[in-house]
């Protein structure tokens, strides 16, 4: 029986779940509806009957079983070499309900990866041709009646090509088809307004251009290029998994999104006898995949100082963490745990322990906690 | 130490006990601030193949383990095992660790005796005044073939006599405090000997002490004024904790 290599993009979305597999030895690729025989899946409802995680997990991995089943794929750790789960929006309940999904599959944990829709967009058009990105491109994608904007924008920063996607909230549409026009014509007016895009994409269920007289006109203004396209996301959340586990045609290529934590933060120390800046949290990563825990020694002040900078702009500044309360003791003999973790897409909470010096110095059990805030 | 340090060794599970002195440590910094404290405590009941075990197995530090293993195999001092776990650390800072190797090329020049003095020192700072009373008697055993004199006798004796103070054992108390004021011959040593027999025998027996020996009213005088002097101490809030916990100590001191 011929074993496959596919790698996987799954989107895990709303009503219409899809999946789209690139197959390693026959280098073909299609993006389809999610099937479990003949019928389609509809995860609204699977999750609706789910209680916690660890059953969401398992309705995840039956569902992922039974698809690859259709599929013809037998030996799953085996003939999945890669897989990438997309959603519109993550958090870090979900990323867990994923990853324990994954391990009732028994894919490797370092074969599979979650993203967002904004870096599943990224993902999309990073594999399309320079000239369809390369002044920035724009997305709207339907959901029946509901449209949401992703923007993709490219840049340098430090000899690096830098690229930012973001999203604006979505807009709910009118039944009324000349309401909806106008409605979805005020907001491309607001989102992409007379800027200039490379191309403009158009994906979803929802859009049918016997509606949309003023918005085509306004989609197309300037010259804009304006496709419709099938199923971005999951065929973005393939890319990214091909380029993650198999191609990766974009080393050096930096990707920005409001899930990606635009900044470092590090304090400087003695690491092996010698002052240096040591990172604690590294920017490029999602922030709730992004976590750092370690131990040290403090010194003679009764504060810690993080050092935060922006991976965009290399700009820094400094955060003061006051240890109140801290027993006086001789520098060199408090032992601290740092736990650092990103509650939100743009704050992360330091938590430090006093562990004391063993029987030297007993701790205290004192715990501190700060928000580094809304950094920039 | 004024700047914060990575930890780059993990804490201990089990941590490892310095039995001299009943102390347990559970870090590699926790053991090199315990050595750069209490230098004079450092000998083969610390420094060997147990302390080795539990850096490589609890520690996870190999490498060095390796290095000290291979230190052990030859007759070794304690400088040629510690300073490597120091160098290893770069803890506390490297500044320091050059002062500690400074004291520790000091120690070895010292004669044995000296050493073993300053050993019973720090012991009595620990509270283990039973154990600093076998470092002292080592001491004297080790300086008959020195040039030290009977002053050094009469501080060991002298030392000997205060660790059976804060053991209660005041007969010993006032024969080793006799000793030292033979030896010694200075009023320092003198008041010390009264204030010994002051506490077993009180004032009426300082006073018979004193016609004895010859020693005039004013001096004795002198002697029961500073022992007023030092007040009465303060009642323990917890009196019953307060006496649980000097018995326990006293217990730990003496083995019974």
């Amino acid at each position: 029986m011929t074993k496959h290599r596919l790698i996987i993009g799954a989107d895990l979305s709303g009503s219409r779940p899809e999946i789209c597999y690139y197959d390693k030895t026959t280098k073909q690729s299609a993006a389809l509806p999610m099937k479990i025989g003949n019928y389609n899946v509809t995860l609204t409802e699977l999750f609706e009957k789910s209680a916690g995680d660890e059953e969401s997990s398992r309705t995840v991995a039956d569902l992922f079983r039974e698809v690859f089943r259709t599929f013809g794929i037998e030996e799953i750790p085996r003939e999945i070499v890669g897989m990438t789960v997309t959603f519109p929006k993550v958090d870090a309940k979900m990323v867990r309900m994923i990853r324990r999904a994954f391990e009732l599959l028994e894919i490797p944990r370092s074969r599979t990866y979650v993203q967002d829709y904004s870096e599943s967009f990224y993902s999309y058009m990073a594999y399309q041709k320079k000239e369809l990105w390369n002044r920035g491109a724009a997305l709207f994608a339907f959901e029946k009646n509901r449209v949401q904007f992703f923007r993709f924008a490219s840049g340098t920063a430090r000899h690096s090509l830098l690229i930012r996607v973001g999203s604006l909230d979505p807009c709910d549409l009118p039944q009324d088809p000349e309401q909806k026009d106008h409605t979805f014509a005020e907001y491309v007016r607001s989102s992409i307004g007379d800027g200039i895009y490379s191309s403009v994409f158009i994906t979803g269920e929802g859009f049918d251009e016997s509606w949309a007289d003023e918005s085509k006109r306004i989609l197309c203004a300037r010259g804009r290029r304006v496709f419709t396209e099938d199923s971005v996301f999951v065929k973005g959340a393939c890319n990214a998994a091909r380029e993650r586990f198999d191609e990766k045609k974009l080393t050096g290529v930096k990707c920005l999104s409001d899930s990606i934590v635009p900044y470092n933060i590090g304090m400087d120390m003695i690491v092996g006898g010698k002052m240096a800046y040591y990172p604690l949290i590294t920017g490029g990563s999602h922030w709730y995949n992004t976590t750092c825990d370690c131990e040290f020694l403090l010194g003679s002040k009764k504060e810690l100082e993080f050092q935060v900078s922006g991976v965009e702009t290399g700009g820094r500044y400094s955060a003061v963490m006051k240890l109140d309360g801290l027993p006086d003791r001789p520098g060199g003999t408090t032992r601290l745990r740092l736990h650092m973790e990103f509650t939100g897409e743009r704050v992360c909470t330091a938590e430090v322990t006093d562990l004391g010096f063993g029987e030297l110095f007993p701790a205290s059990g004192k715990t501190w906690k700060e928000e580094l805030g809304d950094v920039r | 130490m004024s700047e914060c340090m990575l930890c780059q060794t993990r804490r201990a599970e089990h941590p490892y006990l310095i039995g001299s002195i009943g102390l347990r440590v559970y870090s590699v910094e926790e053991l090199l601030y315990f050595i750069e404290h209490n230098i004079a405590l450092l000998d083969e009941t610390i420094l060997n193949g147990d302390l080795v075990r539990w850096m490589k197995e609890e520690l996870r530090m190999r490498r060095l383990a390796v290095n000290l293993s291979m230190v052990m195999q030859r007759k070794f001092s304690v400088r040629e095992f510690v300073l490597p776990i120091f160098r290893e650390v770069h803890y506390p800072d490297d500044e320091t660790i050059r002062k500690i190797d400074e004291e520790l090329k000091k120690a070895e020049e010292q004669p044995s005796a000296v050493r073993t003095k300053e050993r019973g020192d720090a012991l009595f700072r620990y509270g283990r005044y039973l154990l600093a009373i076998d470092a002292y008697r080592a001491a004297m055993e080790e300086m008959k073939d020195t040039g030290l004199g009977d002053s050094f006798r009469g501080i060991l004796w002298h030392n000997i006599g205060c660790a059976h103070a804060r053991l209660f054992q005041l007969e010993e108390l006032v024969s080793c405090m006799e000793k030292s004021r033979d030896l010694l011959q200075t009023d320092e040593a003198r008041d010390s000997w009264l204030f010994a027999v002051l506490l077993r025998d009180g004032s009426e027996g300082l006073a018979k002490t004193a016609l004895a020996s010859g020693i005039d009213g004013s001096v004795t005088r002198a002697v029961e004024k500073r022992a007023e002097e030092l007040g009465t101490p303060e009642r323990p809030a917890d009196l019953e904790k307060f006496l649980i916990d000097e018995v326990r100590a006293y217990h730990r001191n003496t083995g019974m």
